[in-house]
């Protein structure tokens, strides 16, 4: 048993409902580290977005309790400190901008901390740098493409300067190329010590993640490493989950008699070991 | 890129009149607005075509933008030329059964067109050179006084911001939803008022439903990020005064007095 300090954001047996619908989420219990950067995966509906919510408060659990830092999601007296210590973005970048202008945008948040100018200006640029938009900082954010905007949305966020973002599927409204971006934009954020949630239905970006949650009807399927999740095809196949891309080549090359270690998930480590075989 | 342009939104620049303080704009805007109302002939309406030549040339934006702006309102221009024309007494020119066209009426309706095209213009300079939260952070300090009187100032302009920032995305939007319906054979263009009317039902109710979710959406957004209605906020920039705003101000005002002396001369 591990004491509840190590864990930034823990859940404990939490239920959660909509009005009016069955149960959305089913005697969860997990935690997430400081500096980890976890993928929550799962099939449509399984309660992944609502999951998202209630890591960063949005959200109130039915039952049992989510605690950031130690506070209590559920008690509106901190409700503050944990939106400062925990970011959420949301799936479509558009209904996040509040500023016709991207500076003025990333400085909503700490305009809403009432923090002095000159720091407010610190973080912006902070923020900006952090996702990589600093030429467009004049942009409207209408001439974004949908990349930038999700960039956009994040360094929204990170001017709080959180210690964990939990992102809900940020890359589901992108094309390739926006994909690659934000997720980049990620890694580099997990590098200097942010925590981070994410929500995503591409493997091959869960697979890159530190540790996998699997999601289905709200109950947690499996919490292991990228590896251990992706080398059981078949709890995947019965989720109607597909395999990461370089998990499935390793499949096949399984069925050819060529044995991949397990383990192999992501594309870097794949090329790694199809290099030194093929030496 | 920009082809999707339409009236008050912002083209970003580092010309003087973007760099020039909102509250100062907007004073000056509401120094001019009755300058040009009350230009007549030649000297008062010279100066203040003079007056827009130089801050539309100093906003570094292409005179065609300016001509886009108007172009969506030439039935209100045409409209008030018309009714000035037709109905200036005076010696008629040409009979057109029982309407009367006289010079005085032309003249008249002439000046009325360009005066109505210089406010357009004025209108266009501070939208394209002022983005929304300028705009707003400008208006809020103007209304600040009102705070007293318990009228919620600072919400208010927020809520004008967030209405001036979703217009070209609900723009878009509709856009979108119009061309879905007509590619699966929505006409909005024939039959009677009432059918169109009726045609238009596909697009209004989708639209609004979309509407609405992006507003809930946007509402947990600000949220997430820490608004809280009634409290305090600081700004990235606070807004100063500087040089060139007192004398942009003070050109606008000398002509002020410059219209009004020439409209008590004459």
């Amino acid at each position: 048993m591990t004491s509840s300090n190590d864990y930034l954001i823990q859940f404990e047996h939490v239920f959660f409902a909509y009005p009016g619908g069955g149960s959305v989420i089913h005697d969860f219990s997990a935690g997430v580290r400081r500096g980890e950067f976890i993928a929550l995966i799962g099939p449509n509906g399984s309660g992944k977005s609502t999951l998202a919510g209630l890591a960063a408060g949005a959200l109130r659990p039915a039952a049992g309790w989510v605690k950031v830092d130690g506070m209590d999601t559920a008690d509106p007296s901190v409700i503050g400190a944990i939106r400062r210590r925990v970011g959420l973005v949301l799936q479509n970048p558009d209904n996040q901008l509040v500023a016709a202008r991207v500076e003025e945008d990333v400085a909503f948040g700490p305009e809403n901390l009432n923090l002095p100018s000159p720091e407010v200006r610190r973080r912006v640029e902070y923020a900006i740098a952090a996702v990589g938009l600093d030429r467009l900082r004049d942009r409207p954010p209408h001439l974004l493409s949908g990349g930038e905007k999700q960039r956009l949305a994040i360094a929204g966020l990170l001017a709080l300067e959180p210690s964990c973002l939990v992102l809900d599927e940020p890359t589901s409204m992108l094309d390739p190329r926006g994909r690659r971006e934000v997720l980049g934009v990620l890694k580099n954020l997990v590098a200097k010590g942010t925590t981070v949630l994410q929500v995503t239905h591409h493997m091959g970006e869960a697979a890159e993640a530190g540790r996998v949650w699997v999601l289905a009807e709200g109950k947690l399927q499996a919490d292991a490493s990228p590896g251990t999740v992706f080398s059981r095809p078949e709890l995947l196949q019965r989720l109607g989950l597909a395999l990461p891309p370089a998990a499935e080549l390793a499949g096949c090359l399984a069925a050819r008699d060529i044995n991949v270690p397990a383990g192999i998930v992501n594309l870097e480590d794949m090329v790694h070991f199809l290099c030194r075989a093929l030496k | 890129m920009l082809s999707g342009i339409t009236m008050g939104q912002y083209l970003p620049g580092r010309s003087p009149v973007h760099r020039m303080d909102p509250r100062a704009k907007l004073l000056a805007a509401a120094l001019v607005v009755p300058a040009i109302l009350l230009a007549g002939f030649w000297p008062a309406i010279t100066a203040v075509t003079l007056w827009l030549a130089v801050v539309s040339g100093l906003s570094g934006l292409r005179p065609g933008v300016y001509w886009r702006s108007m172009k969506p309102l030439w039935v209100l221009l045409l409209l008030s030329f018309t009714m000035q024309a037709f109905f200036t007494p005076g010696e008629p020119l040409v009979h057109l059964g029982w309407i009367n066209i006289s010079e005085p009426g032309l003249v008249q309706g002439a000046l009325l067109l360009w005066r109505l095209g210089i406010l357009l213009v004025v209108a266009s300079v501070i939208t394209f050179t002022t983005t929304p939260l300028q705009l707003t952070n400008g208006l809020e300090w103007l209304l600040s006084p009102l705070i007293r009187l318990r009228v919620p100032v600072r919400e208010l302009a927020m809520i004008m911001n967030l209405a001036l920032r979703f217009v070209p995305t609900l723009f878009d939007e509709a856009r979108l939803l119009l061309m879905a319906q007509q590619s699966r054979g929505a006409d909005f263009t024939h039959g009677s008022i009432r059918e169109r009317v009726r045609g238009l039902v596909p697009f209004m109710v989708p639209l609004l439903t979309n509407i609405f979710r992006r507003a809930d959406d946007l509402a947990l957004a600000m949220e997430l990020r820490c608004y809280q209605v009634g409290a305090p906020r600081s700004r990235l920039t606070e807004l100063r005064f500087v040089a060139g705003d007192y004398a942009a101000i003070a050109a606008t005002a000398m002509l002020l007095v410059f219209v009004w002396g020439t409209r008590l001369m004459w």
